[in-house]
């Protein structure tokens, strides 16, 4: 593990570098990976600027969510995000945004994708670029920042991010289970819980109804609407999804250099 | 140019012939859309029926390398519909079916081609509706919307098309036909949809989209406040966002635009009000809903509000948004042209930035009027001058420019909600480093890497537009 303590470090090593592994350890990445160079972003945290009265924050990546919390909390803000059960306690947030996390407060307040304004990413070249910005609405070009939610660090690194925030009176409360291990976390449409949930019996640990979501052990259902996120694996099975994943990838990171094995085209 | 005869016969093969439009007339009005300084005639306007004859229309573009140009309603205020190097409309005229509507998962599978509208309106009696809701609702299209990820008064609370748009069918720029999102939202993997929403057209033709439907609220307050100066009106908007409390919408409108009010409709405000606050409270407790109304209540009064009119039963709230709804069409009588601005900074920068587009609205000796989304922070200064004046028009462009100079300077954005279209293509440069800019090419080379699909749109110094420019600019180059 490399730990990286600045931008200009991380850009530096990933320039040198053929092969770099970067986010931090998590149950829903994958589990057998290639050899590269691993990055730890982790000392790389901080908030950069908080704007409670615009309800903005840019803040460095490898900032764990909980100390992100905390120090907005001292704002009147925070992030919408509640921790699904068995969640790492420190998760930071290029893991939860590259991988694009579930928590237990999507029925009200979405997710990632609705959070992030903007990115600072490097890529495999060792450049930095920038998309989206700190205006909560802005349709100025294309939505990159969409694209690199969700696509677990395949396509660039995360360093920086803005995230939109909410007033703390305006956050979700939910009875959050107390930690336990999960295996898969799944999501149908509502018309579907009812049957999901009565497949699963057992496997069910948490049953979020709210939002049609179900974290559990064990494997998720074969049947159903939806999607599901499994741990140590990660395949993807949509056709629309495989071809312009290559595509991105030639776009992006052509050399392959970055988080090798992440996903399986 | 006249569309080839051989042309033609091989479309005729596509579609039938009232679906083609290739004369003089039809080439005029499809030459630009509501952002009408750029111009430029397409050789023909397809007015296909269904996503495969989208499909076999953009294959044939292929083919016969004629560049497209994907047209909702037209309502665009940023020449995203103009066909800048001519070639092929393919409007969704004809695309305005609801194909589902699934009440139980509250979600609604419609072509692209339906007026925005109509989606709220098949569906208002089982409570529900499409939340997105652009001033120009009832005509713009679906697709319209998902092209520029379009707002409006309740983007507030409610947000934009892209929290409302949860599956997408497009026909690439290569004539395939791909199914992007789910209709279950928030997995994992690349978010296709995402990408396409908001780009302009230029990532492919949208033909049929699952959108979710929303709750109508249970209670609704709604104020129209009278300020006797703007900044006293934005610095209670500031306020009302920094309070923590989040109404369904906020809208600014100035002396112009009342001016242009009483000028086209005869309404009348109260003396010495030189800014309208609208502010609307919803939600399904009507006791938060007070308390939410309370709070602006003190914060308007607290900034020496000349009047405050509230309303809850529809007709009488409805009479509270009629400025609101009329402004902008009052704006279109005062003179012959008007150009409308939209630029975005953070809310509490709004007093500020208000002050800068009349001080540089007065330096540049032209009319201005603003009527606006305040909580959002996203400003519509509308220029009123004359076109047929080329130095008037030269005025207008540069105080543009000067405003979304200082939208970025503030930490804002070239654009809210209107896009950039052809308009703002040489704007992107203040807003993004020429490697933001090629990283944005990257994302968009995903689905086009071709220069057939709506060219010239979002990214400027796109190959063989730089030298056709001069014939689509308007009279102000
Ligand atoms: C009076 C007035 C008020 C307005 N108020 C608002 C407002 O409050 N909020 C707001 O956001 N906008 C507003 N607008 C701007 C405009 O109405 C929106 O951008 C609207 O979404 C455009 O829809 P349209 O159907 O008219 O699209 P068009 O103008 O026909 O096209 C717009 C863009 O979308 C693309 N496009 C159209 N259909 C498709 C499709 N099926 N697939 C792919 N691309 C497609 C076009 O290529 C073009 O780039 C207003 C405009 C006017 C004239």
């Amino acid at each position: 593990m490399t730990l990286i303590h600045s931008l200009e470090d991380l850009q530096t090593l990933v320039k040198e570098q053929p092969l770099v592994r970067h986010m931090s350890p998590h149950r829903f990445r994958n589990s057998s990976l290639p050899p590269a160079v691993e990055l730890d972003l982790r000392p790389c945290s901080g908030i950069l600027e908080v704007h409670p009265s615009d309800q903005v924050v840019v803040v460095r990546a490898g900032t764990g969510i909980r100390d992100l919390q905390t120090e907005l909390a001292s704002h009147g803000q925070g992030l919408p995000w509640i921790a699904a059960p068995g969640e790492d306690p420190n998760l930071d947030l290029a893991t939860a945004i590259g991988l694009n996390l579930p928590h237990l407060g999507m029925a009200t307040h979405a997710s990632w994708r609705e959070w992030v304004l903007g990115l600072t990413v490097v890529q495999p070249s060792g450049e930095l670029v920038h998309c989206g910005s700190r205006a909560v609405k802005n349709v100025a070009g294309y939505d990159v920042q969409r694209l690199l939610v969700g696509a677990r660090g395949t396509l660039g690194i995360i360093a920086e991010v803005i995230l939109r925030t909410c007033p703390l009176k305006a956050l979700p409360s939910v009875d959050a289970p107390s930690a336990t291990e999960i295996d898969f976390i799944q999501r149908c449409l509502p018309t579907d819980f009812e049957a999901l949930v009565e497949s699963l019996g057992g496997a069910v640990v948490y049953a979020d109804e709210a939002a049609s979501v179900v974290y559990g052990v064990g494997k998720p259902a074969v049947s159903g609407s939806g999607w599901s996120l499994i741990a140590g694996s990660y395949a993807i099975s949509d056709p629309v999804q495989s071809k312009y994943w290559q595509r991105a990838k030639a776009e992006f990171d052509p050399s392959g250099k970055l988080n090798p094995g992440e996903v399986q085209l | 140019m006249e569309i080839e005869r051989s042309w033609l016969q091989e479309l005729s093969q596509i579609l039938r012939a009232d679906q083609l439009l290739t004369g003089a007339a039809a080439r005029r009005g499809y030459d630009c859309d509501a952002y009408t300084v750029d111009r430029f005639p397409p050789v023909a306007v397809a007015l296909p029926e269904s996503t495969a004859e989208v499909a076999e229309l953009v294959r044939w573009c292929n083919v016969r390398k004629v560049p497209f140009t994907a047209r909702g309603a037209g309502t665009g205020l940023s020449g995203g519909s103009l066909p800048a190097l001519g070639g092929l409309v393919i409007s969704t005229k004809k695309l305005t079916k609801i194909l589902e509507i699934d009440l139980p998962n509250r979600q609604m599978l419609a072509q692209t081609g339906i007026a925005n509208k109509k989606l709220s309106d098949a569906v208002k009696a089982a409570g529900l509706h499409f939340a997105p809701d652009p001033s120009s609702q009832t005509v713009a299209t679906l697709g319209g919307n998902i092209a520029e990820n379009a707002g409006g008064p309740h983007t507030l609370k409610y947000g934009v098309t892209s929290s409302h748009v949860v599956a997408i069918t497009m026909v690439t720029p290569e004539g395939d036909v791909v199914e992007l999102g789910s209709r279950v939202p928030g997995g994992p993997g690349l978010d296709l949809a995402g990408l396409v929403i908001g780009s302009e057209g230029t990532l492919g033709i949208a033909t049929e989209a699952w959108v979710t439907l929303t709750p109508l609220p249970n209670h609704v307050i709604t104020a129209l406040v009278a300020f006797g100066t703007v900044r006293a009106a934005t610095e209670s908007v500031a306020e009302i966002i920094a309070s923590g409390t989040i109404p369904a919408a906020l809208e600014i409108m100035d002396r112009g635009i009342l001016g242009a009010l009483k000028a086209a409709f005869g309404l009348e405000y109260p003396a010495g009000t030189e800014a309208l606050l609208l502010v609307e409270c919803d939600g399904d407790s009507a006791e938060i809903v007070k308390a939410e109304m309370a709070t602006v209540d003190a914060i308007c009064r607290a900034q020496n509000c000349l009047n405050l009119e509230t309303a809850e039963d529809e007709a009488a709230r409805q009479k509270l948004w009629t400025a609101r709804k009329k402004g902008v069409g009052a704006m279109g009588r005062l003179a012959p042209s008007i150009v409308t601005h939209d630029g975005v900074i953070p809310r509490s920068k709004l007093p500020e930035m208000l002050d800068t587009v009349y001080e540089v609205a007065s330096r540049h000796q032209i009319g201005v009027a603003n009527i606006f989304h305040a909580g959002d922070g996203n400003l519509h200064p509308c220029f009123y001058f004359d076109d047929r004046d080329a130095d008037q028009v030269r005025r207008v462009v540069e105080a543009g420019e000067e405003i979304m100079r200082r939208c970025i300077e503030l930490g804002g954005s070239i654009t809210g909600e209107h896009g950039i279209g052809v308009e703002k293509l040489d704007l992107m440069g203040l807003m993004f480093s020429p490697a933001d800019l090629e990283f944005q090419a990257q994302a968009k080379r995903i689905f086009n890497d071709g220069a057939l699909c709506n060219p010239c749109k979002v990214l400027p110094n796109q190959k063989s537009c730089v030298e056709h420019k001069s014939r689509w600019r308007g009279v102000a180059w």
